[in-house]
């Protein structure tokens, strides 16, 4: 499932299509790279909070029902991109 | 927003969203399909309208799947931050793969649609007609004596797709040879036992 999530699936692929012609460097991967931001200002650190919590938010909104937008913004899902961007 | 933080943004925003995307694809990716699954269900629907029935009978399910798994794709793709809904892009898109399954599905030449149409037809009917093949071949009426103009290999095949109901995919597992080589061969036989049969 994870390979799934970080990986690009094309028709060739679930075809079960060899080529590798239509990839570009990244393998299809999607990119989740995260370096540390190095602030020092909290009040900055929580205004970058807040905004990925306000962006984040588009995308839950965006894709699933109500009842499940309540959990996933429970569950705590935005620490571990707080943790690597030492925010 | 402060212009730090928009500049920030702009630098680690594409990371952010795709952190959101692989966390909600891999913890909720059945929620999605299921908030989806009326729509998604409906373009399948329009798409299919416009195929022959013999098509929509063999690849409905295929399409079905073909255009959830281009939604979770959609996602990975869509940019929220352009247009916050994702639906306009992923119709776009689950129409382009259904078209494109079915260019694939005719050999990419539409002119081969005719023959691929033929052939689909005679599989269904084949199988339309399997509840009195498999009775007549439990009767070991003559239909038995026909079997043996056919190869070993041959009435294995016939064997298990008629008696045992076993689909040509898993035939073609169990012997090393692809569907379509197992399906060639099946109606290879029954053109045989058919011809045994009108002596």
């Amino acid at each position: 499932m994870a390979e799934f999530s970080l990986k690009r699936i094309t028709q060739s692929d679930y075809r079960g299509g060899t080529s590798k012609g239509h990839r570009d460097k990244s393998d299809g991967r999607i990119q989740v790279n995260l370096d540390p931001l190095s602030l020092e200002d909290p009040k900055q650190k929580a205004e970058c909070r807040a905004l990925i919590a306000q962006k984040a938010e588009l995308l839950i909104a965006a894709l699933l029902p109500e009842n499940k937008q309540k959990v996933v913004r429970e569950s705590g899902f935005l620490e571990p991109i707080f943790t690597k961007l030492d925010i | 927003m402060s212009k730090t933080t928009e500049a920030i943004w702009d630098k680690i925003g594409k990371g952010v969203l795709s952190h959101v995307k692989v966390h909600l694809l891999t913890y909720y990716v059945s929620d999605i399909i299921l908030f989806f699954r009326t729509p998604i269900d409906t373009v399948v629907k329009k798409y299919a309208r416009h195929l022959p029935d013999y098509v929509v009978d063999s690849e409905i399910d295929d399409l079905r799947t073909i255009a959830q798994l281009e939604f979770l794709e959609t996602i990975k793709i869509w940019d929220p931050e352009i247009n916050e809904n994702i639906w306009p892009l992923a119709y776009q898109r689950i129409v382009g793969a259904m078209k494109d399954h079915i260019r694939y599905v005719t050999r990419s030449d539409p002119a081969r649609i005719y023959d691929w149409m033929t052939e689909a037809a005679e599989v269904y009917m084949s199988v339309e007609e399997r509840a009195d093949f498999v009775h007549k071949f439990d009767n070991g009426d003559q239909l038995n004596r026909a079997m043996v103009s056919l190869s070993e290999r041959e009435k294995h095949i016939v064997l298990e797709h008629t008696r045992s109901e076993m689909t040509f995919k898993t035939i073609g597992d169990q012997m090393g040879i692809s569907e379509s080589q197992i399906s060639r061969i099946y109606k290879k036989a029954i053109d045989k036992l058919k011809k045994e049969l009108q002596r």
